[in-house]
Formats: structure tokens, C-alpha cells, sequence
């Protein structure tokens, strides 16, 4: 009975069922929370476990402070929702609130970042490998999704997140530079750099797995 | 365990959910970053207009009658004052510009060139049109203003180096009688100048004087009468003599 009443005062702000939020693009919806918050819990189930993953992905947190984040995360979302410019895409929007909020946790606890074990996106992984070695040699190719992790924690906290970004989460310099608040061109000089202390990084594993 | 979307949906059904910022104060802080910026840079190009009419005075620079080189007097009759507002305005400017949204987006040298240019381009136009001294007069309501004016006035002003300032008090044929910055009356002979003078010397008028002083005391041959620099009018003499008297 009170999921029925919540569904008619949405009606009645919105003039759409909840259900039909599905079919609105994030822009929409981002533009419909300041009408009925309900709007915001489509978004988020839309990119929780994207935005939990990248916030591991670039720190090392546990599933449980990743989620810590995520929270505070949304909620700072809600909070400066009147802020967001439609003309930017949404998805850079929260994930730039996400990667704030984690960059700011990350500093507080200077936690180096751990063996993160996601099950999911190894295409991700083959990307970033494929990116610092040509094709070829891909085959040969032997580090495992744990050995980038590791490497990936060896980086600076910039370089792992441009290249996470860029080749896991695949997002385009536009959006990088819209998530990071840098113009596209300081994005691919990051980029480039990264991967080269990515590729140096990547020879010094593969030197030390051919001694053992 | 539940998801945060349901954590979420939870609050939002309890009333939990905080209240969003209002549009309205969204809107206000970035018309307010857009006033700043816009207020920096109308002060900027205001500035550098009264600096390029300042620069562009053929008065300035007299190479004969000075012994410093050119670069040196070039360097001595820059408008500091004008050119230290435009800069400061300048990095004022691209500082609340990087507060503006989307302005990330451009890269900090492509922002810092945009704004000197348009200070040198629209700070040119203004000049060219007329209205620096306009603004430079406006200056002179600035307290402590007349003051940036002094080291200016009192370059031209050594005689014994064949250079005088001073407003014309009286003309009598081949003698006008100017009083200089002091508040000292010099008798200054024109008959030695070949230019012609109906349009300088004028009563009241300001006046640069170039020649030879004369043995007599207070007396000088004048051997070209130019109006004075730029920036040099009559009140800063006022003041200068009323400092002069002071016990």
C-alpha cells in the first residue's frame, strides 16, 4: 500500500510511472531527481557496480569501504544535482564525484593498494596489456590479471587512473578529461606517459618471473 | 545484504534524503564567477588602453637632450602603474576563469594568451579611439594617483640637462613666462625656435621646453616647445608647489 501511494505522488510530480524511468537516458533522469529523488535510484542501479569496481580498481579498497564511497558517493550526487550540466555527459559527471571521493579517502588513509580481485572485465585487462605490446607478441604475452594489479599499484596515482580509465573503463579522452578536470590534449600526454611507466614496469615482472 | 539502490529507495520512502542545493544558488555562484571575471577584465583592457597611449607618446623619449641610451629611457618612461594593473588584472582574470565551469576544458597557456591578447587588442582599439586620457583622468579621482605621476614630470624637469616643464603664465612676443614645478617663474626666450608655435603656447597651457639655460638666473633658451608628455597636466604642478612650500 505504500509502494502504491509512492508510485501515484510520482505520477502526480512526474506525470510517468516509476517504471517507465527505465527508458530515459541518464541526462533525463539526472534532470527529473530534483522533481522526484526516485529518478536517482535508477541511476544508481545503473552504475553502482561499474563505480564500485573503478573506485577498487583505482585504490585498493576493501568491497566494503569501495561501498563507504559509493555512498557518500551518490549522496554528494543528490546533493549538487542542480549542478550538473546536461551538456556534459552524466556518466563523467559521477564518476568524477566518485574518483574525488575516493582520491581524497585514498590520501587520508595513504593505503597502498592491495591484490584486488574482481572477477569481472578481463577484456579490460587484455586491452591495457595490448596497449604496451604490439599484437604479435600479445600470444606470448604471460602476466596475469594479478600481476597488472600489481603492477598497476606500483603507478603513480594519476598514471593508474588515466589507464584505467582509459583501457578498462574505456572512456574517451573528452570524457577522461571531463572526469579529471583537464583539457583532452593533457589527457593523452598522461596517457602516453603512463603507459610508458606501464611498459617498463611490465619489463622489470616479466625479467623477474624468467629468473625464478 | 542490500544493494545502495535500495538503501537508497529506503530513504527516500523514510523522508531521510538531505534537500539539494536550490538551482537558484547554483545559478548565482556561477553569474557571480561570470561578474568577477568580466569586472577583472574590463579594469584589465581598461589599463592597458591607458598603458599603450602612455607607450604611444612621441613626447617621451628625447634621445638628444638625455645622455641614457634608448632602451634606457624606453625602460624609464614605461608606465609601471598601468602595466602592473593590467598584469595583476590579467592573472586575476584567469584565476576565477579556471573556477568557471567547463573551463577545464582549455589548457592554462591557451587561457593566459587569450586574455593578453584581448587586453592588447581591445586595450589598442580604446586608445586608438580616443578615450585613454578619458580613463586616465578618471584615474586621478584614485587617491594617491597623482603621486605615480611625480618620477614621470620629473624626468623632464632638469634644466641643466636643457629640460623643462611648466605652465605657460604669461606671453610677451619673444618671451613667455612659465612657471615651472616648483612654483619658480622662468623667463623662457622662443625667439631661437624655428617651429612654428600658435597651437602650443597657449595661456595656461603645459608646455616642454628644450634648450640651453640661460647664465642669467631663471632664464632659458628655448630651442623647441613641445606640449607636455601625456599624463602631465596642470593640478600635478599644483600639487608639487604646495609640497615645495611646506615648512
Amino acid at each position: 500500500m505504500k509502494g502504491f501511494t509512492a508510485n501515484l505522488r510520482i505520477i502526480k510530480l512526474t506525470g510517468m510511472p516509476p517504471e517507465s524511468y527505465q527508458n530515459l537516458s541518464d541526462e533525463a533522469l539526472a534532470e527529473m531527481v530534483l522533481k522526484d529523488a526516485h529518478a536517482l535510484v535508477t541511476l544508481i542501479r545503473r552504475y553502482e557496480s561499474r563505480l564500485l569496481i573503478y573506485i577498487r580498481r583505482i585504490s585498493g579498497f576493501s568491497y566494503e569501504d569501495a561501498e563507504d564511497i559509493l555512498q557518500e558517493s551518490f549522496m554528494d550526487a543528490y546533493r549538487n544535482i542542480s549542478a550538473f550540466d546536461p551538456s556534459l555527459k552524466f556518466s563523467s559527471w559521477i564518476y568524477r564525484i566518485a574518483h574525488n571521493r575516493t582520491i581524497s579517502a585514498y590520501r587520508k588513509k595513504k593505503k597502498a593498494m592491495g591484490d584486488v580481485s574482481i572477477d569481472d572485465d578481463d577484456e579490460g585487462f587484455m586491452r591495457l596489456l595490448a596497449a604496451q605490446s604490439d599484437s604479435s607478441n600479445l600470444a606470448e604475452q604471460s602476466l596475469t590479471k594479478q600481476m597488472v594489479n600489481k603492477i598497476l599499484s606500483t603507478l603513480p596515482e594519476r598514471d593508474r587512473t588515466v589507464l584505467v580509465l582509459a583501457y578498462i573503463e574505456e572512456k574517451t579522452y573528452d570524457e577522461i578529461g571531463d572526469i579529471l578536470k583537464a583539457p583532452a590534449g593533457t589527457v593523452a600526454t598522461w596517457i602516453h606517459r603512463a603507459k610508458k611507466k606501464f611498459h617498463k614496469e611490465t619489463g622489470k615482472t616479466e625479467y623477474i618471473k624468467k629468473t625464478i | 545484504m542490500r544493494s545502495l539502490a535500495e538503501q537508497f529507495e529506503q530513504k527516500i520512502q523514510n523522508g531521510q534524503m538531505p534537500q539539494p542545493i536550490p538551482f537558484w544558488q547554483i545559478k548565482a555562484k556561477r553569474i557571480l564567477i561570470w561578474v568577477i571575471f568580466g569586472s577583472f577584465v574590463f579594469v584589465g583592457i581598461a589599463s592597458s588602453a591607458v598603458a599603450v597611449w602612455f607607450v604611444t607618446d612621441p613626447q617621451t623619449v628625447i634621445l638628444e637632450y638625455q645622455k641614457e641610451s634608448f632602451l634606457d629611457q624606453l625602460l624609464s618612461v614605461l608606465p609601471m602603474f598601468w602595466i602592473g594593473l593590467s598584469f595583476i588584472m590579467a592573472l586575476a582574470a584567469v584565476v576565477v576563469f579556471v573556477h568557471a565551469p567547463r573551463a577545464y576544458r582549455y589548457r592554462t597557456v591557451f587561457v593566459v594568451s587569450a586574455i593578453v591578447l584581448a587586453f592588447v587588442a581591445f586595450g589598442g582599439a580604446i586608445s586608438v579611439a580616443g578615450f585613454s586620457e578619458k580613463i586616465e583622468l578618471f584615474a586621478e579621482m584614485m587617491p594617491g594617483y597623482r603621486y605615480v605621476q611625480m618620477p614621470h614630470m620629473q624626468r623632464f624637469m632638469q634644466p641643466e640637462q636643457g629640460m623643462m616643464l611648466g605652465q605657460i603664465k604669461a606671453i610677451d612676443r619673444q618671451e613667455i613666462f612659465m612657471r615651472d614645478v616648483s612654483g619658480v617663474i622662468w623667463h623662457v626666450n622662443i625667439s631661437n625656435c624655428s617651429q612654428p608655435l600658435d597651437r602650443i603656447i597657449k595661456p595656461e597651457g603645459c608646455i616642454r621646453v628644450l634648450g640651453v639655460p640661460s647664465t642669467t638666473e631663471n632664464y632659458f633658451d628655448a630651442e623647441q616647445i613641445a606640449p607636455c608628455p601625456r599624463g602631465i597636466r596642470p593640478p600635478v604642478f599644483e600639487m608639487k608647489v604646495k609640497e615645495s612650500i611646506r615648512p
